[in-house]
């Protein structure tokens, strides 16, 4: 990023290919729609490139760019609810997501013997992490996914550690009691 | 209700939180310290409902991985480079007008009226320089060219004089013409 910095060129194209699966990545599981999600990965590495003359080691740069992609996916998700269009986390784009009322999974858990497909598990949990809230949801995807700390988290979503224990907490808990009966 | 849920606010006040959770699950997390991480473990060993409990969160945890992934399309990084392209046209644009304004910066106005005055001064001896060339020229030319145009008038008549054969001759016309009326004046 200090190569980036300094106006090099070659070094922001490593820092895309380093970085850009990680950041469709997260995009992805907050909204799952891959078009949107490569727009606003496209969106926060220009961000990136704007205010590269900015940047302070002070932070790891990967804490630094999660943190822009998480103000981005806050205000998609303002602007979407304002529009009442695509609101994040709804089943939007080319996946063909359905209502989780149509979901077989949920009716079929309702029989015991029944073994769940992967197909209608990764259906359930979807929906199980599209209970959580907003906060609860980046939280988990930023700790499961990107394999982040307390700390790093905190830094990203503008919290202390205490609350960032409290949000991974209570999500696990709404998880668990979401999932319990599949396991 | 989405919007209650999606409001982060509603993060901090919804619900009241279960310390053993949260310190249970900060546990499977592994961000307790040793000390804390023994306590909880003590607890596990001596407490089957809770030791469950972390069974049920930790296999949750682990339905996680059928999420499916996503990554990049093979267009991705040339279309966000591509994106990148005008900033920085217009980075470099800007760069250009911030030496400009710099170089205006760095000339202050003592710098400008320091100029104007050389060149001001050098107008003027250009002008006097030039006046004096003329004068010079003027005064150099003056006696000869003015001994030329004061005889001017012999110099046109020389075709009709040098058939003259002295100057007695003329010297007797004159004393004819004083003594006498010309023929062509008498009446």
């Amino acid at each position: 990023m200090l190569k980036v910095s300094a106006g090099d060129s070659a070094a922001f194209e490593q820092l895309v290919l380093r970085y850009q699966d990680r950041l469709v990545g997260f995009f992805f599981h907050l909204i799952h729609d891959r078009s949107a999600c490569e727009d606003l990965a496209q969106e926060a590495f220009l961000r990136v490139y704007k205010s590269r003359e900015r940047y302070e080691p002070t932070a790891r740069f990967s804490t630094w760019l999660f943190r822009i992609a998480h103000n981005l996916a806050s205000n998609q998700k303002r602007g979407a609810a304002r529009r009442r269009e695509i609101p994040l986390g709804s089943h939007s784009g080319n996946h063909n997501f359905r209502p989780q009322e149509q979901i077989p999974a949920d009716k079929s858990a309702l029989l015991p013997t029944r073994q769940l497909d992967s197909r209608e598990i990764r259906d359930v949990v979807r929906n199980a992490i599209e209970k959580l809230t907003e906060g609860q949801r980046t939280a988990v995807i930023l700790h499961k996914f990107e394999e982040m700390s307390y700390e790093e988290i905190g830094e990203i979503m503008g919290l202390g550690t205490v609350a960032v224990k409290s949000l991974l907490s209570r999500a696990r808990g709404k998880l668990k009691e979401s999932l319990e009966k599949f396991l | 209700m989405a919007d209650q849920n999606n409001n982060p606010e509603h993060d901090e006040i919804e619900g009241t939180e279960d310390p053993q959770t949260a310190e249970l699950v900060a546990y499977l997390d592994g961000e307790l310290s040793e000390q804390d991480a023994d306590r909880v473990e003590s607890l596990l060993l001596t407490n089957p409902p809770l030791r469950r409990n972390a069974e049920t969160l930790d296999r949750t945890w682990q339905l996680l991985n059928s999420l499916e992934e996503a990554t990049a399309s093979g267009e991705f990084t040339q279309k966000t480079l591509a994106s990148i392209s005008p900033v920085s046209a217009g980075s470099d644009a800007d760069s250009t007008t911030d030496r400009r304004q710099l170089l205006g910066k760095q000339l202050p106005w003592s710098l400008i009226t320091r100029g104007l005055i050389w060149c001001l001064a050098g107008f003027i001896a250009c002008s006097a320089g030039l006046l004096l060339s003329r004068t010079a020229r003027h005064q150099r030319t003056d006696p000869t060219d003015a001994k030329i145009l004061k005889d001017l008038d012999l110099y046109q008549q020389y075709p009709k004089l040098w058939r003259i054969p002295d100057v007695e001759f003329l010297e007797k016309v004159s004393e004819n013409t004083q003594s006498s009326p010309v023929s062509g004046e008498q009446p």
